[in-house]
């Protein structure tokens, strides 16, 4: 075709435009280069000074190798302590929140997903077109009545109250594992059911284990969210901060003139090291997952 | 025989007389579709229930609302809604340093702009970038995955990456802005502060569209543009003729997730700025009024939130029907 179309046009003509647009090719090459050196820059700069002693960055070296590679700032920003919560605790914090958040969100998403993609009951229809509107539709001002609500419940300030929350399970990953159960064939679930089997047992051991590949992804993205979540845990569990919680108090404790920003850096780069592990083993699937989860206007 | 016949008899009733099985009240299928669905249900649906409808009711009373410290409601009628319009146009507080402005005025103003860097900056660019890597460019892959990192990364750790670099002390850009011949003040004030989170929003958020928008250039039929070489279209005709045609649904989606931002953002402003600089947004003001636990606070803060948005919701609505008008048979 591309033979073809270069006889069309004329040797010569074709010769240039190919020149125009590989020409055109390297200059936005060269934007993306540096749009990725841009995102890339700032934590390796962060990375490279997190292994400075806060003398050797505090001197103005705040580009060069350290003086020394001074690994005990790793070390210290663990045992070191935010309103009398400790680094380590706040990264169990987050250890636990983002476990159990995601098992519950993931779980009960599946559950209701697999009702409506799979039964036909009366209200269907709505509990579908109700996710939709709740994610489509933004309420705003809302904020202040979850905290009375949470109040009310007597779960205020709590890891209970936060898993609540997070056990809301009609949005994303209700859309996304509804389409993935819908198109799972119910001939595996009469199969099942003429061995015996029942409506539970057929959805825990038959399809559940079929929906395996959009669970595994709808887990790691929910995973992600909860470890960075910011707002839930602030408002809701303040006095049992997670990382990403601590890591804004770390960096006005540490920071500043006087501050150590070393020690900020490390903070960053251990909040940092489970989500790049995760992105790095999952990548495709992470991708793929917010392609599949890009809805249509 | 006969005797044969009652040693029958009296064997039978010797024996135990086996008890005829209980005929088992097997539920129909459909009833047992009934129980599974409504126990599976169960918790999901009460959960949605309880926490909707009392967050938005409690939310739409709070609204009508007055509360002293100490949590004791009265009833409001539009007081909230009053005082919130009055702010818009008369109050005196100003801290942008512009005349025509107020502390309302701006705060409406910085929501609405994110709308408009998210439409008219960001969108554009993300298409341009998702064109490109779309077209066999090097390390098309690579690009992929590291413009998708401001996505994994905790808030606090990409919005304190962006802002360091500003810091007077050990920026790593200082000199460089200085270089341009910004002072040292130059992001303390509107409306260059809020410039520095709009440039921070547009570098941190084209990853997401990218993402997007690829997977939908990659669901074009080939043969499209390939008729498109037939036609000898450049890259400039392919984009506008073939390509935004083909995609204006994911684009449409963009367009409407950008202006939801007029409502929802807040983050991003918070912990770059902390408000500092005439920062706020609608829902920052609304999430700064919650962290401050004070009930009398809540009330005129869902008094803002529900006034902006029935103002603004229907505006997103109106814009997501015309602009699915457009380009309407054509769905990638």
């Amino acid at each position: 075709m591309e033979n073809l179309d270069k006889a069309y046009r004329g040797p010569t003509q074709a010769k240039k435009t190919h020149l125009g647009f590989a020409f055109g090719k390297w200059i936005v090459f060269a934007v993306f280069a540096l749009y990725s050196a841009s995102l890339l820059f700032p934590f390796l700069w962060m990375l490279l000074n997190s292994f400075k002693t806060g003398e050797d960055f505090m001197s103005g070296n705040i580009f060069g190798w350290p003086e020394q590679f001074y690994g005990l700032n790793f070390v210290e920003v663990m045992t070191y302590e935010v309103e009398g919560q400790t680094v380590w605790s706040m990264l169990l914090n987050s250890v636990i929140i983002t476990i159990l958040g995601t098992a519950i969100n993931v779980f009960l998403s599946a559950c209701a997903a697999y009702c409506v993609a799979k039964f036909k009951f009366p209200g269907r229809r709505l509990l579908f077109g109700l996710a939709i509107f709740t994610m489509v539709v933004p309420i705003v001002g809302t904020l202040p009545s979850q905290v009375v609500m949470m109040q009310a419940f007597g779960i205020d300030d709590s890891v209970i109250g936060v898993l609540f929350l997070y056990s809301g399970c009609f949005g994303f990953n209700f859309i996304l594992l509804y389409s993935a159960f819908k198109n799972i064939s119910w001939s595996y679930a009469e199969a099942a059911s003429l061995d015996g089997a029942g409506r539970f047992k057929t959805f825990f051991k038959v399809m559940l284990p079929m929906a395996k590949g959009p669970i595994t992804a709808c887990a790691i993205l929910q995973a992600i969210v909860y470890w960075n979540d910011y707002s839930t845990p602030f408002l809701f569990m303040p006095s049992r901060m997670t990382l990403a919680v601590g890591l804004q108090k770390l960096q006005h404790e540490l920071g500043g003139t006087s501050g150590n920003y070393p020690m900020v850096f490390s903070s960053m780069i251990i909040a940092l090291v489970p989500i790049l592990i995760l992105y790095t083993v999952f990548q495709k699937k992470i991708i793929e997952n917010t392609n599949a989860g890009g809805l249509k206007g | 025989m006969m005797e044969n016949i009652s040693n029958i008899s009296n064997l039978e009733e010797a024996a135990p007389r086996e008890k005829e099985p209980k005929k088992k009240r097997r539920l129909s299928s459909k009833a047992r579709d009934y129980i599974f669905v409504a126990v599976m249900l169960l918790y999901p649906v009460a959960q949605f229930l309880v926490t909707w409808s009392f967050v938005n009711v409690n939310s739409l009373v709070h609204a009508f609302q007055y509360a002293d410290i100490f949590g004791n409601y009265s009833w409001a009628g539009f007081g909230n809604f009053a005082s919130a319009i009055d702010s818009f146009f008369n109050s005196t507080l100003n801290s942008t340093g512009v005349g025509w402005l107020n502390d309302t005025r701006v705060i409406v103003l910085n929501s609405l702009s994110f709308a408009l860097i998210t439409i008219f900056v960001s969108l554009p660019l993300s298409i341009l970038f998702s064109y490109f890597l779309s077209k066999k460019m090097p390390l098309a892959n690579v690009f992929r995955v590291i413009f998708f990192l401001p996505n994994i990364i905790p808030i606090v750790a990409l919005t304190f990456a962006f802002s360091i670099g500003f810091d007077s002390t050990y920026g790593y850009l200082y000199d460089f802005m200085r270089w341009l011949g910004f002072n040292d003040n130059f992001f303390a004030v509107w409306p260059s502060s809020q410039a520095m989170v709009l440039l921070y929003c547009v570098w941190a958020g084209l990853g997401y569209n990218v993402i997007l928008l690829s997977g939908a250039i990659g669901r074009i039929p080939k043969e499209l543009f390939e008729s498109a070489k037939i036609d000898k279209a450049g890259y400039f005709k392919e984009l506008i003729h073939v390509v935004i045609p083909c995609i204006w649904p994911t684009i449409v989606t963009l367009i409407v997730l950008g202006m939801t931002n007029v409502l929802t953002l807040y983050l991003q402003p918070y912990l770059l700025t902390g408000g500092e600089g005439a920062t706020y947004t609608i829902s920052l003001d609304i999430f700064m009024s919650t962290a401050s636990y004070s009930p009398s606070q809540y009330c005129t803060a869902a008094a803002k939130g529900l006034l902006c948005s029935v103002l603004w919701a229907p505006i997103i609505l109106l814009a997501r029907n015309l602009l699915s008008k457009k380009y309407a048979d054509v769905d990638f």
